[in-house]
């Protein structure tokens, strides 16, 4: 993430890293996801099956319940001086990965960059490990956010760090789809109505390491106000956070009807 | 022509920063200042007397010696009539002429690079030989400080103030119709791709890249030179900066002892639209150095 700040250790719960297992046994977590249930997690379609993605890298496995990748378990000092510690962190093995049936990995659009991951095992929800809302509201399914301020989170690269510890968070506003196609077209790329774009302000981006993670929408209702996945991290411009550049997000409203069809009970 | 010969064994001139000593090695040798020492007070006064002005510089001499062979090492010093000389070994090299040798000299020659050598942080940096009175002050080699002095950012090859930037409302005509390819703002990206996480490379220098909209520039000649940017014409240039130039490498203690892994800064050259300095105000496209990469060298002794 450019231009982020670090979120509260109990901000944001459904965030997950998706651990890849490579040569001679070693471990990194090179995107990111979101818990939607206690066997499912949604990510980028080319963070299962993407071209850029190295062939000696097997996506074995998420991480959930994760707030600084350095320390384990984490602890928060809050404004009294008392420590908040969290559970440690979950390490659950995927049991099956499901990238988007029309998503091409060698395409220059990355349309349908979708995918989903069932968990080897149920986990259970505590203040650290939830899932977010699908955008299941009739509205929400349809919505662009042209204007509307959502947050994008992961441990991406920053303007320091080639991933970052902490999980990080940065406000980005949800951009006309004419103008953002404007922009995309000078490298060839067609973008498509079932993709969003969102930033462009210099600085303030997701980045490498930040695919497959969540935008984060906030809608409110009868009954309450809820987090809901609007977007998933999908492609951008190097140097992320080039002003007039917004990223691309694979825009989630589009994809609940396949979404609820491929989740087995 | 013999202090040339002599210099031209001791040193390889290019157009880098600095100097490079010790036509021994392979390529640039690093060079390390030995603490300075102080001459006699006495001798200082006596200086003072028969040569004005002298600068602050003359109560030291300097002394390197390179990271390489640390047998070899020179001196810079100024001797009782001005000259700077420069001591290697035992070989004994006058630098510079004396003040009045350089007035009694009419016109003045084409500057040589022999006397223009500038140790980069040192205090004799801060001494020029005499200029003759035409020459523009502006367009001198190694300006001491061409910034402005509230410049926060550390660039050395670039201002993003400057004290006087010129008015170029008077210019408006000609940014127009003939420099219009300079300022277009759309800022193009190197790549667009997905955000996946990289492999977990680490590069041997760490270095910084910024976008930066610099109103002087240092040229590929090492001159100063104001560059067209205000409110109304930008130009964006994306640099990349050593944050530990001429500085080991990461990981240094890990190479075979026979290498010296130093970080290097690289430099491409870019044409810019630029202010005529002296004259009439005008614009003129000139090309500058851009830091363009940092990278980690292997130095065998």
């Amino acid at each position: 993430i450019y231009g982020g700040m670090k979120t509260k250790i109990d901000e944001f719960p459904w965030m997950a890293l998706i651990e890849y297992t490579k040569s001679q046994g070693k471990k990194g977590h090179h995107c990111g996801g979101s818990l939607i249930s206690t066997r499912y997690v949604i990510t980028a379609s080319h963070c299962v099956n993407g071209k850029a993605l190295p062939t000696d890298w097997r996506l074995s496995g998420v991480r959930l319940g994760e707030w600084d990748t350095n320390t384990n378990p984490d602890c928060e000092v809050d404004v009294r001086g008392m420590k908040d510690c969290a559970p440690p962190h979950l390490d659950v093995p995927v049991e099956r990965t499901i990238p988007h049936p029309d998503y091409i990995p060698a395409s220059k659009n990355q349309v349908n960059d979708i995918a989903l991951l069932r968990l080897a095992q149920q986990v259970e929800y505590t203040d650290f490990v939830r899932p977010i809302c699908l955008p299941l509201d009739v509205n929400l399914r349809s919505a662009t956010f042209d204007g509307i301020t959502m947050d994008v989170a992961g441990w991406g690269k920053t303007e320091q760090l080639s991933a970052s510890n902490l999980k990080l968070k940065a406000a980005v506003e949800g951009s006309r789809m004419d103008e953002c196609q404007n922009v995309y077209s000078s490298q060839d790329i067609l973008l498509e109505d079932t993709q969003m774009c969102a930033g462009g302000k210099e600085g303030v981006d997701s980045c490498r390491g930040d695919s497959g993670g969540p935008l984060i929408g906030l809608d409110t209702n009868k009954v309450n106000t809820y987090y809901f996945l609007a977007g998933v991290v999908s492609f951008g411009p190097t140097p992320c956070g080039l002003a007039g550049w917004p990223g691309v997000y694979t825009l989630v409203g589009k994809y609940v009807d396949w979404i609820q069809n491929t989740i087995e009970s | 022509k013999e202090y040339e010969r002599i210099i031209k064994e001791l040193f390889t001139i290019t157009n880098d920063e600095g100097v490079v000593l010790f036509n021994t090695s392979a390529d640039s040798a690093p060079f390390m200042p030995i603490p300075t020492q102080h001459d006699d007070p006495t001798q200082k006064q006596k200086q003072n007397q028969n040569q004005s002005p002298i600068p602050e510089t003359n109560r030291h001499y300097h002394q390197y010696h390179s990271l390489i062979q640390p047998d070899q090492y020179f001196k810079v010093q100024r001797s009782p009539n001005g000259k700077l000389n420069l001591v290697f070994n035992d070989t004994f090299v006058s630098l510079q002429r004396t003040d009045t040798e350089v007035q009694s000299e009419q016109p003045i020659p084409p500057r040589h690079p022999s006397d223009t050598f500038v140790f980069p942080d040192s205090p004799i940096a801060k001494y020029r030989p005499p200029q003759s009175p035409a020459r523009p002050l502006r367009n001198d080699t190694k300006e001491h400080n061409p910034c402005a002095k509230d410049e926060s950012q550390h660039l050395r090859n670039f201002c993003t103030n400057v004290d006087d930037y010129p008015d170029l409302s008077g210019l408006t005509h000609k940014l127009k119709n003939n420099f219009a390819k300079f300022f277009s703002n759309d800022l193009q990206p190197t790549d667009v791709s997905s955000r996946v996480g990289g492999s977990d490379e680490r590069f041997l220098c760490r270095s910084i890249r910024k976008l930066v909209y610099p109103k002087k520039g240092l040229r590929a000649d090492d001159t100063w030179q104001l560059i067209v940017n205000n409110d109304e014409y930008k130009q964006a240039i994306q640099i990349e900066e050593c944050e530990g130039a001429d500085q080991p490498c990461d990981f240094a203690a890990n190479f075979p002892q026979s290498y010296n892994p130093i970080c290097k800064q690289h430099y491409t050259q870019q044409t810019l639209a630029s202010i005529k300095s002296d004259g009439e105000l005008d614009v003129v496209q000139n090309s500058f150095k851009i830091p363009s990469c940092c990278k980690c060298a292997l130095k065998t002794g």
